[in-house]
């Protein structure tokens, strides 16, 4: 959808018209259900998420002014949604938590070729370094790399600079280096 | 090639080259035609690099929104304007009641006035001029933004320390700026220069203001001797305030008795016996550059650069100079500098500025990047329509940020 359509779209949704609304939905909730998984790492909790970002965003809706792309403005809002709900369930010994059950866990549902790879060592290794960075770094990790955000876009969303995004991606790549070195990867 | 080469390059290969500009992927490249070791390394980042997003992928991917995900939306929306329609109609039916009432009341008042014998014990209340409403404490200062609040209404609306860097030995000169309740408060503050470990080695009282005070607004200058002895370092200054009569400390909105400022650097050797390097491009004595003050914006990481008032912040150049390479010089002999800021407080940012040692030069422009958060970070371009001594401020709402750099073209960055 380019700029202009977006924008007439968003016109419809604040004068509540109920087919762009659902197009909005539509169209966007792919891509914030996507971060909220990333965030959240929990899939039921994401959905709701998803719902409770896209509410907020319709609520919002005149604050947004054009400025930033419509999915830069969409993913800060769903990025505080999900904080919020980190917050909740405390947010970071939990997620340090799931990241680290990921690969004990088992009786997980069908078996595909990438799960297998995951599996592996080195992804084990992986996340787990991934789940030790602190949450500004490991969301710009994921924004960079899952979402494929620009530093820009990540400054945007995260309401730093992007000489502080620069900052961050660098020292996490240092301290995955660091926890992955000797063991053949990452340095 | 020294290991400082390496690590820009590392650094680079971590930012990624999509998101580097010109020169900085020429500087990688160029490093990387020469060094085995960087493009090994760089070989298994970008292996890793792959891994991890297949990783994030397969862990992720494979979950998608549930089918009726967008139903329920629809759902809690209707069910919104529903309430929403439902509270206007509750609020226009007690809207129209009030209306009547008062059409009412009206009506009546009028009948009395005209039928009603005149009392003259008790005037009518029209008949009594009244005072003006009495000024506020704060009168048309309400709105100015500040930094703390002691005891109720005395607020710190911001500092100035000229020099965040000192000897040992040397007196560190600020000004402290209130809102204050009374034109005489009856008020002492007190600044105090923590070590380390939290101890204050100088302490420095004084009178909240000495009849510089008018329209709600005081000043309280002080001077803080920093001792000869001292150790080269950080040092926090933290200040307070207290009753002159009853010595009992005011308290913050938090309930602290102090608030930490700033940091003053005492630097390890006096600047007399600085050794006397050449300096390429010496500031005029005209021009009173701003040093950082250190003051770091909300979220980012503290670093000496960092400049700001508690409203509005900024990154200053060290020295105050602003160095400006020849890529950076526009075909119009205008000068650029990428510039950040950070606010505070929503509202949109304008950034005007002009020449202090030339009146007659056109004045400072500035081009705002556009779509960032309502607050936080904002960059932008500072455009010096020449070189010289330039006076900046950034402004957002009632908040205001000055500063003076001086600015001079240079061959290339030291």
């Amino acid at each position: 959808m380019n700029y202009v359509d977006t924008m007439q779209l968003l016109s419809r949704c604040q004068e509540g018209d109920s087919p762009s609304i659902e197009s909005l939905v539509g169209t966007y909730q792919p891509i914030v259900y996507r971060l909220a998984i990333s965030i959240l790492d929990d899939p039921a909790e994401a959905d709701e998420a998803t719902q409770d970002a896209l509410m907020a965003a319709l609520r919002k809706l005149s604050s947004y002014r054009g400025e930033a792309k419509f999915t830069t403005w969409l993913y800060t809002i769903t990025l505080n949604v999900c904080r919020g709900r980190l917050r909740k369930r405390h947010s970071h010994a939990r997620l340090v938590q799931v990241l680290q059950a990921l690969y004990r866990s088992t009786g997980e549902p069908e078996t595909q070729p990438e799960q297998t790879a995951i599996h592996n060592e080195t992804h084990t290794r992986l996340w787990q370094a991934i789940s030790a960075l602190d949450d500004r770094r490991r969301e710009a990790i994921i924004m960079r790399y899952y979402h494929g955000l620009s530093l820009q876009e990540i400054g945007q969303v995260l309401a730093v600079s992007e000489r502080t995004v620069r900052t961050w991606l660098h020292t996490a790549h240092e301290q995955m280096r660091v926890m992955l070195a000797g063991e053949g990867e990452w340095q | 090639m020294s290991a400082q080469q390496h690590e820009q390059a590392r650094y680079y290969l971590h930012i990624g080259h999509d998101q580097l500009n010109r020169r900085e992927q020429a500087a990688l490249d160029t490093h990387l035609a020469e060094c085995a070791v960087c493009r090994a390394y760089a070989t298994d980042l970008a292996g890793n690099q792959e891994r991890l997003v297949r990783a994030m992928d397969v862990r992720w991917g494979r979950y998608s929104p549930s089918p009726d995900l967008g139903a329920r939306v629809s759902t809690r929306l209707q069910r919104r304007i529903r309430q929403r329609q439902v509270v206007n109609l509750v609020g226009a039916t007690v809207e129209g009641a009030l209306v009547v009432l008062v059409i009412v009341l009206g009506w009546v008042l009028v009948r009395q006035a005209q039928w009603s014998p005149v009392v003259p014990a008790s005037p009518p209340a029209t008949a009594t001029p009244q005072p003006p409403p009495p000024a506020t404490d704060d009168g048309g200062w309400a709105a100015l933004p500040g930094l703390a609040t002691f005891g109720e209404e005395l607020k710190l609306l911001d500092f100035a320390l000229p020099a965040s860097s000192l000897p040992p030995g040397a007196t560190a000169e600020m000004v402290l700026y209130w809102q204050t309740p009374t034109d005489n408060p009856a008020f002492m503050v007190f600044a105090h220069l923590l070590d380390a470990d939290g101890r204050p080695v100088v302490q420095v009282d004084a009178p909240l203001s000495d009849g510089a005070c008018s329209a709600g607004i005081a000043a309280t200058c002080l001077s803080i001797p920093l001792p000869e002895q001292l150790a080269p370092g950080p040092y926090q200054l933290v200040v307070g305030v207290y009753d002159e009569d009853s010595g009992q400390r005011l308290t913050t909105e938090t309930g602290q008795a102090e608030l930490a400022l700033t940091t003053i650097q005492i630097s390890p050797l006096p600047i007399e016996s600085l050794p006397s390097s050449p300096t390429p491009f010496p500031i005029p004595p005209s021009c009173p550059v701003t040093l950082a003050n250190g003051s770091t914006p909300p979220g980012e990481e503290p670093i000496p650069d960092h400049h700001g008032n508690g409203a509005i912040w900024t990154t200053l150049w060290p020295e105050g100079k602003v160095l400006i390479p020849p890529h950076w010089v526009r075909p119009d002999g205008s000068l650029t500098m990428e510039w950040g800021w950070w606010r505070g407080a929503e509202g949109q940012l304008t950034v005007e500025g002009r020449r202090l040692d030339t009146p007659l030069a056109p004045p400072l422009l500035a081009e705002l990047a556009e779509g960032y958060a309502e607050t936080g970070f904002q960059g932008g371009e500072l455009i010096f329509p020449s070189e010289g001594c330039w006076e900046v401020t950034g402004k957002v709402g009632e908040a205001e940020l000055t500063f003076v750099v001086f600015v001079v073209k240079v061959d290339e960055l030291p």
